[in-house]
């Protein structure tokens, strides 16, 4: 399912990490002041992980879900490309 | 030496006998414009001298230019061609940490320079919204290191949507970034700088380059 969660940045030296960094992947983060907003395919395990984190979780906006899908589905040109 | 003196509301026009030898006469005009038929033909050694009354042209805007207007028209004050002003150069003082498959947009949290209102350190951070519409040079840097290898993007995009430029790299750990473009942009425009990667890596902080993003309008 697809969910937004709003969660919290933490600043580690000089690295800002956000919150459930090991339960993100295929998804489009946006690094805002503090927080950071994930828009992610999740299992329900990652969900229930993420949930207990955020700020806020939430299912996503049209805007969002097209954002999402452009993020995912274009930002892989390099793909295209013989290694 | 006799002075000859043309006197407002006293005299209309002063004819003077060009016939006449006036070296050594002074003539002085103290007030009306002189015209034409107020200076005589001077001959090779004659001392003449005048006081010309002329108007002022209207004051420019600061930073105006006097431009010609062509045969015939008086000149005019007018804009600098070229040399636009709009733009802004914003960064974040962080390395981010970035999870695979993961695309990042990435927020900006402090500005060099903003002419413009062009972006908001806070609100919508990763924006760079054009406030004045034209031709702009659209730049970001961003300094991958750490983490696993594997393909890296960093893409220009505009709206939030559409894909304007965009660089990609493979099998290297620590690689720059430099992705640049340059687009027509309307009012409430925007452009965002994202990155993605294959595998877990970082964005790292440069004082001078990393993470950076700029516009600028050139046209």
């Amino acid at each position: 399912m697809l969910k937004v969660y709003v969660l919290p940045v933490k600043r580690v030296g000089n690295t800002d990490e956000v919150a459930g960094i090991e339960y993100i992947h295929g998804g489009m983060l946006t690094y805002g002041a503090g927080v950071a907003t994930l828009i992610q395919d999740v299992t329900p395990e990652e969900d229930a992980a993420l949930s207990a984190l955020a700020l806020e979780s939430r299912a996503p906006t049209e805007e969002e879900m097209e954002i999402f899908k452009q993020a995912i589905n274009e930002m892989r040109l390099g793909t295209e490309l013989p290694k | 030496m006799l002075f000859l003196n043309k006197l407002i509301n006293r005299l209309s026009q002063l004819t003077i006998d060009t016939h006449k030898d006036w070296g050594g006469y002074r003539i002085e005009n103290v007030g009306a414009p002189l015209v034409d038929t107020d200076v005589p033909r001077a001959r090779a050694g004659d001392i003449l001298s005048g006081r010309f009354s002329m108007a002022r042209m209207p004051d420019g805007a600061a930073g105006e230019v006097l431009t010609a207007q062509g045969p015939g028209v008086d000149p005019a004050y007018a804009p600098v061609a070229g040399g636009y002003t709009e733009g802004a150069r914003v960064y974040r003082d962080s390395d981010i940490a970035l999870s695979a498959y993961t695309a990042v947009l990435i927020g900006f949290n402090q500005q060099r320079y903003d002419t413009d209102n062009i972006h908001d350190p806070v609100t919508n951070n990763s924006r760079l919204t054009c406030q004045t519409p034209g031709k702009y040079l659209i730049i970001g840097n961003v300094r991958w290191s750490g983490g696993a290898t594997g393909l890296k993007e960093t893409e220009i995009r505009l709206n939030g949507s559409t894909y304007i430029a965009g660089v990609w790299s493979m099998d290297e750990t620590s690689v720059a970034h430099c992705v640049t473009t340059v687009y027509n942009l309307n009012a409430g425009d925007y452009v965002e700088l994202y990155v993605w990667a294959e595998a877990t890596t970082y964005i790292k902080y440069h004082p001078q380059w990393s993470p950076e993003f700029m516009m600028q309008r050139i046209g």
